[in-house]
């Protein structure tokens, strides 16, 4: 039960992907806009859906983008700046068009940084984020007046407490950061392609927040993604093969389940400290039709490395506790069981918000990976520790 | 009971005081560390704010409670990536303690043996000196604390 009326015709990105590439926001949107267009075969006159979230420190108003690029929408969304919403994005755009509110909807976001373009003008400034000001505590777990005020150190709280609770180490954190950036070495468009990293160099970094490295933390970088949904009878007038959404699990959120990048029972925020249960969250196999041993690629939001273990057991790829050992056993590369994250994800290849790596899950089912394609994928998932998911295949 | 002063230490930032969370902050600058409680249903509230989650009552009292506390999870901040006022004050540790009377509180902790990060560790809560109309709190270990 997917939306079989709907696909992912045509995906893009900006030209590259870097720490300042001297360029606006609006102008890296219009790349990936130009290059997923053509992707698809569409015109920019096909598309009459536009949904975007403002990108960090100043992203790209949905209006001036439309007036940038001269198209005429008649659906518009513009979300709050993060890289939380690519699940809802894609499943609000599929169900626009279910609904006839629009037939092609592009889905574009940019990201730029205060180092990079927010120094060629300078009234951006560093463009904070204010999530982390909430007084009572952010949606990572910060709080500023306690001097944890990045989702950075928020995070690593919840990697000290898992690393305690189950006997994880350092060694197995380096595991995750080691694997993603062997992944990242295979693709050209990525940050961090030159620079492979070892158990050495990984210790060689400096401590941020114990247990966090360097290499424990994405990227901050600038540069932009586009991915166009279209109805699936237009299949026949596509460049490329349509990618069918075949299910979808929106974000989840409680008083239980608040700290972003914990999977419920971590006890960090306000949630009690309780054995993991399967939650809702996986109901996205059912819908999908398929069980978690069927996916041949997971894509993970590795903001932070421990992500990857939060993700790992919310969707029961393994059971509670066991996330640090599945990691170390069997890896996340391009040859592992399950690889996880074959663009190099938010550590590795560029902080694209998580459409990076739906574009690059789009490339894999087509078989476009190059030196990363993981054989024979036919079945590719996103999912975060918040809960949410998508399972894309041909 | 009046919390004890943390003595030659001041936060580096104030918090933010209003309407919705004052009560916690008054509560701290008369020496007590207070918790919301909903005057309809009883339940403790946290965080603190307008409106009780359970019964979405606004009537609520401040009540002080014990100062001791239980360490969830803590970790040692070594370099400040945020607000570079903290950068002076690295490496610091800041984490989540289980107040012995509830609810769970965020806070930096205060150790010179090390083990007062851990799982576990004793500490209780002590008055800091920060800018602005309210103090703020700090959690102590036992090996400071005595």
């Amino acid at each position: 039960m997917g939306f079989e009326h709907i696909c992912i015709a045509g995906v893009g990105t900006s030209e590259a992907f870097g720490f300042d590439l001297g360029k606006s926001p609006l102008r890296l949107q219009v790349e990936a806009f130009r290059s997923a267009l053509n992707d698809a075969g569409l015109t920019k006159s096909d598309v009459d859906g536009f949904i975007t979230a403002k990108g960090a420190p100043r992203g790209v108003d949905y209006e001036e983008f439309v007036l940038a690029v001269g198209i005429d929408i008649r659906w518009a969304t513009q979300l709050w700046a993060h890289g939380r919403w690519a699940t809802n994005t894609v499943l609000e755009a599929a169900m626009v068009i279910e609904a006839g509110l629009a037939d092609v909807v592009a889905i574009a976001n940019t990201s730029v940084t205060g180092r990079g373009y927010g120094r060629h003008l300078e009234a951006l400034g560093e463009g904070a984020i204010h999530e982390g000001l909430r007084d009572m505590g952010g949606g990572h777990g910060e709080n500023d007046v306690h001097g944890l005020d990045t989702p950075g150190a928020a995070t690593a709280l919840v990697a000290r407490s898992y690393m305690e609770r189950y006997g994880a180490t350092s060694d197995e954190l380096a595991k995750i950061a080691i694997g993603i950036r062997a992944n990242a070495c295979l693709n050209p468009m990525a940050m961090m392609r030159e620079k492979p990293l070892t158990t050495e160099t990984y210790y060689a970094e400096p401590l941020l927040t114990d247990p966090f490295r360097r290499a424990d933390y994405c990227l901050a970088s600038e540069g932009a993604t586009c991915l166009i949904l279209a109805r699936s009878d237009r299949a026949s007038d596509l460049a490329s093969s349509p990618i069918r959404i075949a299910a979808g699990e929106g974000i989840h959120a409680s008083r239980d389940d608040y700290v972003m990048f914990a999977r419920p029972g971590m006890a960090v925020g306000i949630s009690q400290e309780a054995p993991f249960v399967a939650d809702g969250a996986r109901g996205v196999f059912a819908r999908a039709g398929i069980s978690p041993g069927d996916v041949d690629a997971l894509y993970v939001y590795d903001s932070f490395t421990s992500n990857v273990w939060m993700t790992l057991e919310r969707f029961g790829f393994c059971g509670e506790g066991e996330a640090w050992q599945y990691v170390a056993d069997n890896g996340l590369s391009v040859g592992a069981p399950l690889p996880v994250n074959t663009n190099g994800g938010l550590l590795s290849e560029a902080h694209l918000l998580g459409y990076g790596h739906l574009v690059e899950m789009v490339r894999q089912l087509r078989g476009e990976a190059g030196p990363r394609q993981v054989e024979g994928a036919s079945v590719v998932q996103w999912a975060t520790a918040r809960g949410d998911s998508l399972v894309l295949t041909l | 009971m009046t919390m004890d002063r943390l003595d030659g230490m001041t936060a580096p930032v104030a918090p933010l005081v209003h309407p919705d969370t004052e009560g916690f902050w008054d509560g701290l600058a008369e020496g007590e560390l207070c918790v919301q409680v909903c005057s309809d249903c009883q339940t403790p509230r946290f965080p603190f704010g307008p409106v009780c989650f359970r019964c979405l009552s606004y009537e609520h009292t401040w009540q002080p409670v014990a100062v001791e506390g239980t360490v969830v999870a803590a970790v040692v901040v070594h370099r400040a990536t945020g607000d570079q006022v903290w950068a002076q004050h690295t490496p610091f540790a800041s984490g989540l303690v289980d107040m012995k009377d509830g609810p769970r509180l965020p806070g930096t902790i205060r150790c010179t043996c090390g083990r007062g990060i851990e799982r576990g560790a004793a500490v209780r809560a002590m008055l800091l000196e920060a800018a602005g109309r309210s103090p703020l709190y700090a959690f102590v270990h036992t090996c400071i604390d005595g």
